[in-house]
């Protein structure tokens, strides 16, 4: 049999949230703000309309912000966070097979339950629920996967308020594009299936489908590509295997293979474990002096160390990095960064702000307006795993996993920052700013929906 | 008394089939506030049939039918062999799982090994052994009439019960339900007051005579729904306050049923 995927994609995920707990910006225009309200990273469809694109900085596109009135959010991960977890939930009634692929897209994988589909959703003319119009209005044929893949989009538009495009296709791939078709042209009515297309009729959908657009083509490739005559999916589909061997390497083949229809990109249910880790924020304003500078980095290996042991990893390198607004320049620049490898890998958060602290001190220079600084942590490897070094003093370091066990439990009941590290400071000036982000409808009870009746 | 009871509580699986409920429950409700990818795992299907498989004690036997069937796909029980005969994982005691007719079903260590170990456990008379090893000739002889535990049970066992848990009793669908508190008194002879909180799920259908959560220009409000002649209305429950009748032209749709109303006293 062979493989059949169906890509469930959210539309305008954080944009849709924010409409879920407040009706009112139904059929507004709504943009919500990355982390420090720096550029726009989710627009609704009437902001799409405008022409503001996606990433563009919040100042720079102030005017046309205030003249069309739209309302900005700036984002607020944990209802988020909950609101996909919700979504993932109710998807998991239809299949077990759930790739959960990002915080607002999943790939179910219909392959072993082709059969009971086909026998479950049957196409019929009489009944209301599953006609379907075409895109001339006619009543057409709609196939088992597209009857599907609807009920699908209504239960969890019903229990989560969420609206969501589903491509279904025989490969990863087109069904990614077959998602894009459907975003882009309303009258699919949230639904395409392309499974069981012929390879000319699959070619006309392709055809719309510019280069930029495909899965796995960069936004580095893809001007190369534009340069060698390729513009659309099409295009690529019926390239030179070797030639795109040599340019794009394996990587780019499987995409040529997966559009023209073999499933090349394995189905992967099971989450790899994380390979590394990253902290990092920008400040809500310009850090000039060396403590502050500390404490921000300090707060960010709190942050990773937690991450961390939650998932039962430990890292043997770090590296911390520091840089001036990149935006900005006017301003003197300055970027710069160093790695450690711990004589021992390790969870503790003792041990990342020491070292942390100790690079910030090596690669600081007075004088810059720093506008961002993180930790990543890399080659993170199960607990278990550890390899202890000849000097090591295995005592202590039982010790220290039962007091950062402690420290977790207690920060975990109590809430956040129960217990706190000094060296993180306790003010924070230099806090992100969040200035119009709305509340935690699920995770808070003095946040929850309000009714006046 | 005592006896009744352990009969009763020995019946192949049951114990497990407690012990998985429950554990499946914990699942959803630790819910802690990670980006999803990290915090969404659904488990597989080799996961599911491992963890239930490894519940399973010492002295007791689930047959192939009924491991899947915990798993929730109670025809798949040849998968849950498939998978069983890949393992090598110590820890998971697959030698408990027997076919439903009563004999063995196979084993990658070799069948002898299989019944070697059910006896060990006690779940095998050396009587019935012949029959076991004569599988081909004696196709149906039985490896277990009831179940034989070894040990004295705890008398307190029979009586162990979860705690009551309000989320199992008021949540049916935890992706679809939503917190909801009010304020004002159109509802309170429904039992809705002033600063009530409300359990409200999406999932139902809003049919007739429920109370809902509506939005009517973009604000939530809670009213009961009501069909006359065609006619859909928002009812109040409070003399006080006036019916609004649903029409074709108004801003308004059912956000979701409620379901409890919780109350401080």
């Amino acid at each position: 049999m062979n493989d059949i995927f169906a890509l469930i994609d959210c539309n305008n995920f954080y944009v849709s949230c924010e409409r879920v707990f407040n009706p009112k910006l139904e059929n507004v225009p709504v943009a919500v703000l990355s982390n420090n309200d720096g550029v726009i990273i989710a627009r609704s469809n009437e902001v799409k309309k405008l022409g503001i694109k996606m990433g563009t900085p919040a100042f720079k596109c102030r005017d046309i912000i205030e003249k069309n009135n739209i309302k900005i959010f700036s984002s607020n991960y944990v209802l988020y966070g909950d609101m996909s977890s919700r979504v993932m939930m109710t998807l998991a009634q239809f299949t077990d097979d759930i790739e959960v692929y990002s915080i607002d897209e999943a790939f179910l994988s219909l392959k072993e339950r082709e059969d009971e589909i086909a026998q479950r959703f049957v196409f019929d003319e009489k009944n209301d629920e599953k006609k379907f119009k075409d895109r001339a209005g006619r009543i057409g044929m709609e196939t088992s996967f597209a009857l599907f893949g609807r009920e699908i989009r209504k239960t969890i538009k019903k229990w989560t308020g969420i609206p969501v495009s589903v491509g279904i296709a025989r490969t990863k791939t087109l069904s990614k594009i077959a998602n894009e078709l459907v975003k882009k042209d309303t009258e699919y009515n949230g639904v395409l299936d392309i499974s069981n297309l012929t390879d000319k009729q699959i070619d006309e959908y392709l055809e719309k489908i510019s280069i930029e657009d495909v899965w796995g083509i960069g936004f580095r490739t893809a001007p190369m590509l534009r340069a060698h005559g390729f513009y659309t999916a099409k295009d690529l589909k019926y390239v030179d295997d070797r030639w795109v061997r040599k340019l794009l390497h394996i990587t780019g083949l499987r995409t040529v293979h997966e559009l023209r229809g073999i499933s090349c990109i394995a189905f992967e249910n099971e989450r790899k474990p994380q390979q590394t880790l990253a902290s990092t924020r920008s400040f809500g304003r310009p850090i000039l002096s060396l403590k502050e500078l500390k404490e921000a980095v300090s707060t960010y290996a709190i942050q990773a160390a937690e991450r961390l042991r939650e998932q039962k990893l430990i890292a043997p390198f770090m590296n911390v990095f520091i840089h001036t607004n990149y935006f900005n320049e006017n301003q003197a620049r300055y970027n710069n960064s160093l790695g450690v490898q711990f004589s021992q890998p390790t969870n503790d958060t003792r041990v990342l702000i020491k070292e942390a602290c100790r690079i910030i001190d090596k690669i600081y220079k007075p004088g810059y307006l720093y506008k961002k600084a993180g930790i990543i942590l890399f080659n993170l490897m199960p607990e278990t795993q550890i390899q202890l070094n000849l000097f090591h003093a295995y005592e202590q370091d039982k010790k220290a996993a039962r007091l950062m066990k402690a420290v977790d439990k207690i920060n975990d009941q109590n809430g956040r920052n129960t217990i706190l590290f000094a060296a993180a400071g306790i003010k924070k000036p230099w806090k992100m700013n969040s200035r119009i982000v709305s509340k935690r409808y699920t995770t808070r009870w003095n946040e929850i929906i309000e009714a006046k009746i | 008394m005592h006896e009744i009871a352990r009969t009763k509580m020995c019946l192949p699986g049951e114990e497990v089939r407690q012990t998985y409920q429950k554990d499946k429950l914990d699942e959803i409700k630790t819910k802690n506030v990670r980006l999803p990818w990290e915090q969404v795992r659904i488990a597989t299907f080799r996961e599911k049939i491992h963890k239930i498989v490894r519940k399973i004690p010492a002295g007791q036997a689930l047959t192939y039918k009924q491991v899947a069937a915990f798993a929730g796909k109670p025809r798949a029980f040849r998968a849950v062999g498939n998978i069983l005969n890949q393992n090598y994982d110590p820890d998971i005691p697959c030698h408990r799982v027997v076919k439903s007719d009563g004999t063995l079903g196979g084993y990658n260590r070799g069948e002898a090994q299989k019944i070697k170990k059910l006896r060990q456990e006690a779940m095998v008379l050396p009587s019935q052994e012949d029959g076991l090893q004569n599988r081909k000739k004696f196709a149906k002889c039985p490896v277990f009439q009831s179940t034989v535990s070894a040990g004295f049970p705890s008398p307190a066992e029979d009586f162990i019960e979860e705690t009551l848990d309000l989320n199992e009793k008021c949540i049916k669908h935890p992706a679809a339900t939503f917190f909801v508190r009010v304020s004002g008194s159109s509802m309170i002879n429904a039992g809705i007051k002033n600063n009530d909180l409300l359990i409200v799920d999406r999932s139902i259908e809003p049919s007739n005579n429920k109370v809902v959560i509506a939005v009517i220009n973009g604000d939530f409000t809670v009213k009961r729904v009501e069909k006359i002649n065609e006619k859909v209305f928002l009812m109040p429950e409070n003399k006080n306050f006036k019916p609004i009748e649903i029409t074709e032209d108004m801003d308004c749709k059912i956000w979701g049923v409620v379901t409890h109303v919780i109350h401080s006293v």
